[in-house]
């Protein structure tokens, strides 16, 4: 039954990711948090959303043209801040990172309702 | 010169390492202060996305975190979602994207807000060295 879910949720958060182009690890962090070990929640979740972004991406860059905000000081402060990250795992309590992040979140899915009502009167 | 939206990859990829999550925010700011269209902002956000999780899972590989046999079943059934996802999303306009991408948001702040009430923390370096302090007194 626990693989069943485990597998209903890879699935689901599959579509997010494919869907959005985000997404996938609220789903993923509450099926690997029943094991009870946070950290490897956080972890397991952040790189099977890294799994499935990979291939999401080769997807959506099938037809889709480079642009010039993808720099190379882009991607290397990318990759600087998740290994950054990663290395404070442990370090930092995440519950208040959550609780912004939370709030972050409503405030920018607010805003792109918003935005996405107006473009859709407009059209 | 430094541009906005590279400062902005840094602090939420640093957010993103540490597993608490933020492309979503990423995504908005690039549709609300850029020209992208749709389908390219979300193609630089996923980009985003795994050049800071990359450097990322390779600290948790390392440190043993990782739940291998769960991950193997995200890739066999996570896949097959991510296609029937990128289909479905072809069929809908770039203003109706927004309006769900808007609403998912939401909802996933209310989730990440009720998992930060509920989730237990793990004794942090600071919390460890308080209570060698206090055994220490006693």
């Amino acid at each position: 039954m626990k693989k069943k879910k485990e597998k209903f949720t890879a699935l689901l958060a599959g579509m997010l990711s494919g869907f959005f182009g985000t997404g996938g690890g609220i789903p993923l962090w509450f099926a690997s948090m029943r094991k009870g070990d946070i950290k490897k929640a956080l972890a397991t979740s952040s790189t099977g959303v890294l799994l499935l972004s990979l291939f999401s991406a080769l997807l959506y860059a099938n037809d889709t043209h480079p642009f010039a905000h993808i720099t190379p000081l882009f991607l290397f402060l990318s990759v600087a801040g998740g290994a950054i990250g990663a290395a404070l795992l442990g370090r930092v309590s995440t519950g208040f990172l959550k609780l912004l992040l939370a709030f972050l979140l409503i405030g920018s899915g607010i805003y792109s309702l918003i935005r996405g009502v107006h473009n859709a009167i407009l059209v | 010169m430094l541009y906005w939206y590279e400062i902005a990859a840094l602090l939420l990829s640093v957010l993103a390492g540490l597993g608490v999550g933020s492309g979503g925010i990423f995504l908005v700011l690039l549709t609300s202060f850029t020209s992208l269209p749709q389908k390219e902002a979300v193609l630089c956000n996923l980009y985003f996305f795994i050049c800071a999780l990359l450097s990322s899972s390779v600290i948790h590989l390392r440190h043993k975190r990782l739940d291998l046999p769960f991950l193997f079943r995200i890739l066999l059934f996570g896949i097959p979602g991510v296609v029937a996802g990128r289909f479905i999303h072809t069929f809908f306009p770039s203003a109706i994207l927004q309006i769900l991408l808007g609403v998912f948001l939401i909802t996933s702040g209310i989730f990440s807000f009720i998992v930060s009430k509920k989730a237990k923390e793990p004794p942090t370096a600071l919390d460890k060295t308080k209570e060698s302090s206090y055994n220490d007194m006693r």
